[in-house]
């Protein structure tokens, strides 16, 4: 009788092979136990995994990555809002009162860089703030 | 059993705690994926996280055409091969001109003292195959995904799957069975 070669073994094991009633030789019954010593290893997991709190981490630092979205959306709506109301300002003071709009002007574009670091400044520490909590969340 | 579905639902509609039920689920199967394609354990988590980002960002374009998890394993599958090749990880046997003429190169002493601990020596051996053995050996065994699914998984035809697989099983059996001749199991 033919000798059954390690592919049939191999299909033997994962069921799409039927033995016809003859028994199997020695040798054949050697090889179908190192391959089933073999399957039975490599359905073992690994003893190395990921960490008990894995899923509360990814959780943090998803919510830390969209809220930074939302957060800069915000800063962004702020500084757009921020700049509208000073010209909104600017244009009903200069219907009420012209030279008080030209003094107003006049100042804001003396002390412009200091506006405009002050904006930056202040924009910069609400952002590195948060930036910071949510670094403290993820390592946690 | 997870409702995926309703977990899905869930989930696209903001609620953190559904996505870490989903976590829950499925890590298990994202490391496995990861951690024959990965060496650093730091890098497999962090592989892992990213992973599941984007599982997070791409759920909306998600249709139930094909299993949840076959899905999620093609992410982390893609996930962990991108971060070989961007960080140039990959062994130099990882990707063997010729496949079919691979074999096992003579152990180390570290594999003999192994050898006393059979699972511990299997997954020494399996670490040194070539990519495409060791990809096939974890999606089919450990995580137990049928041919089909791997060729979605890993975009490799059915007919090479299934040749790595009968090949990469009988060269981890002759070389037990060679390994082993004079020191029975």
């Amino acid at each position: 009788m033919k000798e059954l070669n390690d592919e049939e073994i191999q299909r033997l094991l994962e069921g799409d092979l039927r033995l016809s009633g003859d028994s199997l030789s020695a040798d054949e019954q050697t090889s179908l136990g190192q391959y089933q010593l073999l399957f039975e290893k490599l359905k073992e997991e690994p003893k190395e995994g990921l960490p008990y709190n894995f899923a509360s981490k990814v959780k943090a630092r998803l919510q830390a990555q969209i809220n930074r979205k939302k957060d800069i959306q915000f800063y962004l709506v702020s500084l757009v809002v921020l700049a509208t109301g000073f010209a909104a300002f600017y244009k009903l003071l200069a219907f009420v009162n012209t030279d008080a709009s030209n003094q107003l002007f006049a100042v804001a574009f003396k002390f412009k860089w200091i506006v405009i670091l002050g904006a930056i400044l202040f924009l910069g520490i609400l952002f590195g703030d948060q930036k910071l909590v949510k670094e403290k969340i993820i390592k946690n | 059993m997870l409702n995926e579905r309703e977990v899905i639902s869930r989930i696209i509609k903001g609620d953190f705690r559904a996505f870490e039920l989903l976590v829950k689920e499925y890590e298990k199967l994202v490391f496995f994926v990861t951690n024959r394609i990965v060496q650093d354990l730091q890098d497999k988590e962090d592989i892992c996280q990213e992973v599941f980002i984007k599982v997070h960002h791409s759920l909306p374009k998600f249709k139930f055409e094909s299993k949840l998890s076959t899905w999620i394993a093609r992410i982390a599958y893609l996930t962990a091969i991108d971060y070989t090749k961007k960080y140039k990880n990959q062994r130099q046997n990882d990707s063997p001109e010729n496949l079919d003429n691979y074999y096992f190169t003579n152990e180390t002493p570290e594999q003999v003292l192994t050898k006393k601990n059979i699972s511990e020596y299997i997954n020494q051996l399996i670490a040194q195959m070539p990519l495409a053995y060791r990809t096939v050996l974890t999606l089919y065994h450990l995580n137990e995904f049928s041919v089909q699914e791997i060729e979605q998984i890993t975009g490799t035809p059915e007919g090479t799957i299934k040749s790595n697989l009968f090949r990469a099983r009988k060269l981890l059996k002759e070389k037990i069975e060679k390994d082993t001749k004079n020191e029975p199991l």
